[in-house]
């Protein structure tokens, strides 16, 4: 495991022109919707998408803007349409959704996601891959220059998540 | 040994059969590569995997490449690819190798698809013509380029080609072409897939092709005369049932069958070849607790035959039963592990021996793939072979006393191989790999059991026979390749650098000199020395998306043989000078609304190949030589394709190889997708 630790420094540390934060874009819609298929009880048809931010958060607050109007009244991605239900992240208790997307920059506050997903039994998805890292949100996706899908086993355990053993060898778990 | 076979056999099968709960979900390759946004594949560790972070030297052709290409044989679209050398010495007489030590019926390079081998293991090699797959049917041609036997087992020794069709389950493939061309061609495919319910796909497909021969006047006359009329079809059916959202079974059924002319072997006169093949596979796999297991049986039929003109004609019949079963799980987050079994049984009857020639094989293998960091992987895999030989039949009194059916009996082959490679990507454009690997090559089994008295017109008879003392030939292979993606330009730049050494190299006795033993003329089958290989790629790849793609690629190899044969009199072993030090491959494309056009060449620095004549081993300089194709493609709409492609256009004809001169043709094609 030091072994693992010190490489890990040592890799990550020449791996600095990676992005630690981006805000979604439609590739990473495409690439969301697209994971979806490869949960172990795929999820079909209309989905609520809720996106939580919070309204105090501007780049939060921008992102959420933005994810709405590029979903609009809905996205049909592989086999999911993404219907937008933004989710202050004061009201995550009581909105209705059966994804959430967390948006980025949230820091400690996106625990509150975490424990979300985790009493709702939801998957949630994020661009950044700090909150995902954290174990506040199950799965992380970054779509350029190259796709890279993240997901925290133990966010995804905790949420009731599995997925297929192949897509499980694709990725990066941690 | 045959009713154990037989009976292991039809147990998996009723496992297959009546156990569904126990078997499992397999890639769903359309699914991942939208996901992903580059294909996936299995052929670098037995894992998924994105293309980019194999542990191998692995080039994917997709089947928009294969479409482009505009190409009726799979040896036609390997051709330009980096690295790959095909030597076509009729119009579907196609030799395949991979980074150097190239031969005719090249033994070191294993052909699979979906998994099944198509290899033939009576000589050695891939009879390409006779492959049952139609081009509109695959959905991608995986090529790793080096020793991959840890996975795939003998004979992958310089390369794999696992060539992978659409799934029926998943894929809804319905196409029929028509062609037609110069020197006449005439040919065609149709597929199409049905899904009986949502849980079942079932894919069927069936096409051939037939043409004149080019021009045969340059062979000699007295080892005609020489088939004019190549020509070759086939069936296939392949269907996936899922029982449940994780288990899945497979079966799958092919045939063809195919004649043209070409030699039959390294150095060898050209003849006439005929096939006839069939396959039976039924699998199973399941997604469990205890992880993706897979089981995998199939039997395999060649009936081939070999024809030179009124001197020789025989034929032999190759079975192989193959069982195959893994398990592939992750062990915490950072682990990925994959345990495979394999049983193999080989046999092969014909006039070439006695009576019979066969073997068992049993092998074990584990691959472990560990995810340091996000950046950084290693995988490791170990394979061990245990071969057992049996023979049945006399043996002809010029044959050495020692070789008895005993001796053969008694005769096993162990062989351990294995793969380790190190992947490294310090930033999302950049990958490393550091590569190290042996493969295994086993002797054919006409290198094995050959038992031929043939008299073709020498003054005495001629006894080729073969040897239970043969070692299997291994190739270490060590490599460090470099990767980059270079997004100003929507390119990706590879480079590979590589050396390689071959010990053991095999040749059957129709490829050596001949000896005089007990009033008989005599070859027999032997280890030849070894050689040591170095060489390198270097190419950039991009696709814009106004439409513009395009390719350039340097491949670099030098070799140098240390033979034991050859000092007093010629052979065809030569991989010093019979290998092409340097090739470039290129291409250029655009696709504008409803047309798409490409064009793709090849330059090929000069060599040394041999021709047989009269049982003489007369060398043949091929000079460099350009060749180039180009298509244009005109979609009426999304069903109706009309193509016209022209082979070989900067000369009428060129010797590309020993053989026949290849002509210039044009082929017009109409695609209907529906």
């Amino acid at each position: 495991m030091k072994i693992s630790a010190a490489i890990i420094v040592f890799t990550t540390g020449i791996a600095l022109s990676s992005p630690s934060l981006a805000a979604a874009s439609q590739k990473d819609m495409q690439i969301a919707g697209r994971v979806l298929g490869f949960v172990s009880t795929p999820v079909t048809g209309d989905v609520k998408f809720g996106i939580v931010y919070d309204p105090a958060n501007a780049g939060s607050n921008k992102e959420e803007q933005d994810l709405v109007a590029l979903l609009g009244a809905g996205l049909k991605v592989g086999n999911v349409n993404f219907i937008p239900v933004p989710v202050p992240i004061d009201k995550l208790d009581t909105t209705a959704s059966d994804v959430l997307f967390l948006t980025g920059g949230l820091g400690a506050d996106g625990a509150k996601v975490g424990a979300a997903a985790k009493a709702k039994k939801e998957i949630c998805i994020t661009a950044d891959i700090a909150a995902t890292q954290a174990g506040n949100c199950a799965l992380s996706i970054q779509s350029e220059p190259k796709v890279q899908i993240t997901v925290n086993k133990a966010a995804a355990d905790a949420s009731g998540v599995s997925f297929s053993a192949a897509f499980k060898m694709m990725i990066t778990e941690i | 040994m045959k009713l154990l076979r037989d009976r292991l056999l039809y147990a998996t099968i009723l496992a297959v059969a009546i156990a569904p709960s126990a078997f499992a979900q397999a890639v769903d390759y359309g699914q991942s590569e939208l996901l992903f946004g580059e294909p996936v594949t299995t052929s670098a560790t037995g894992s998924p995997q994105k293309a980019s972070d194999a542990p191998a030297d692995m080039q994917i052709i997709t089947a928009d490449d294969i479409r482009r290409s505009g190409a009726t044989t799979i040896p036609d679209i390997l051709k330009f690819v980096s690295g790959i050398d095909v030597r076509t010495s009729a119009s579907q007489s196609q030799t395949v190798s991979i980074r150097g030590s190239s031969q005719g019926f090249n033994p070191r390079l294993l052909v699979l698809i979906n998994g099944r081998q198509v290899y033939l293991d009576d000589y050695g090699y891939t009879a390409w013509q006779a492959l049952p797959v139609q081009l509109d049917e695959i959905r991608q041609i995986e090529v790793v380029k080096g020793p991959a036997s840890a996975l795939f087992g003998f004979n992958a020794a310089s390369g794999v080609i696992n060539i992978i069709t659409y799934d029926p389950l998943f894929d809804s493939t319905n196409a029929a072409t028509l062609r037609g061309g110069t020197q006449p061609q005439l040919g065609g495919d149709a597929i199409a897939t049905i899904h009986p319910t949502d849980n079942t796909g079932l894919r069927l497909s069936v096409g051939g092709n037939q043409g004149r021969e080019f021009n045969t006047n340059s062979l000699p006359p007295l080892q005609g005369p020489y088939d004019q009329t190549p020509y070759s079809s086939s069936f296939g059916l392949d269907g996936r049932y899922k029982p449940t959202p994780n288990t899945e079974l497979t079966a799958e059924f092919t045939s063809s069958d195919s004649r043209n002319i070409g030699p039959l072997g390294q150095g060898d006169s050209i003849d006439t070849l005929g096939y006839r093949t069939t396959s039976f596979k039924f699998g199973g796999a399941a997604d469990t607790n205890l992880g993706l297991l897979n089981i995998d049986a199939y039997r395999n039929e060649a009936n081939d035959s070999y024809t030179e003109g009124q001197i020789l004609s025989v034929a032999d019949k190759n079975v192989i039963y193959v069982v195959q079963a893994s398990d592939l799980f992750k062990v915490g987050t950072e682990n990925t592990i994959r345990v495979g079994l394999e049983y193999r049984s080989n046999s092969l009857q014909g006039d070439f021996l006695a009576q019979s020639i066969g073997y068992d094989d049993y092998a074990g293998s584990v691959m472990w793939n560990w995810k340091l960091t996000p950046q950084l992987s290693l995988t490791n895999a170990v394979r061990l072979d245990y071969l057992a030989l049996s023979r049945t039949g006399s043996f002809d009194p010029a044959s050495p006393p020692a070789y008895t059916n005993a001796l053969y009996d008694n005769t096993t082959i162990i062989q351990p191989s294995f793969n380790s490679g190190l992947v490294y990507e310090p930033t999302d454009l950049d990958t490393i790999r550091l590569l190290l690997a042996r493969g295994i090559q086993a002797p054919s089994l006409i290198e094995f059991g050959a038992q031929y008295r043939a008299n073709l017109g020498a003054p005495l008879p001629i006894l080729y026979g073969g040897s239970p003392n043969l070692n299997a030939s291994t190739t270490n292979n060590v490599e460090i390749d470099y990767d980059r993606s270079i997004p100003e330009i929507e390119s990706t730049l590879r480079t590979a650098i590589y050396y390689q050494n071959t010990q053991a190299i095999l040749s059957s006795g129709f490829s050596l000199p001949i000896s005089f033993s007990n009033f008989t003329l005599y070859s027999q089958s032997q280890n030849i020395g070894h050689s040591h290989s170095y060489g390198g790629e270097i190419g950039l790849q991009g696709y814009d998306p106004s439409g513009l793609r395009w390719n350039l690629s340097y491949s670099l190899v030098s070799t140098k043989d240390y033979l034991t044969v050859g000092t007093l009199a010629p052979t065809p072993w030569d991989f010093d000078h019979a290998t092409p030090t340097s090739m470039i491959d290129f291409g250029i494309g655009y696709t504008w609304d409803k047309v798409e056009a490409d064009i793709q060449g090849k330059w090929q620095s000069s060599y040394v190949d041999y021709n047989d004549i009269l049982l003489v081993y007369t060398p043949l300089k091929i000079s460099d030589f350009v060749t180039l194709n180009a298509r244009v493609g005109y979609n009426f709409n999304e069903h109706v394709t009309l193509a016209l492609t022209g082979q070989q256009l900067v000369n009428s004809s060129i010797q590309e190889a020993a053989g026949i001169p290849i002509e210039r043709r044009a082929i017009a094609s109409l695609t209907l997708h529906f």
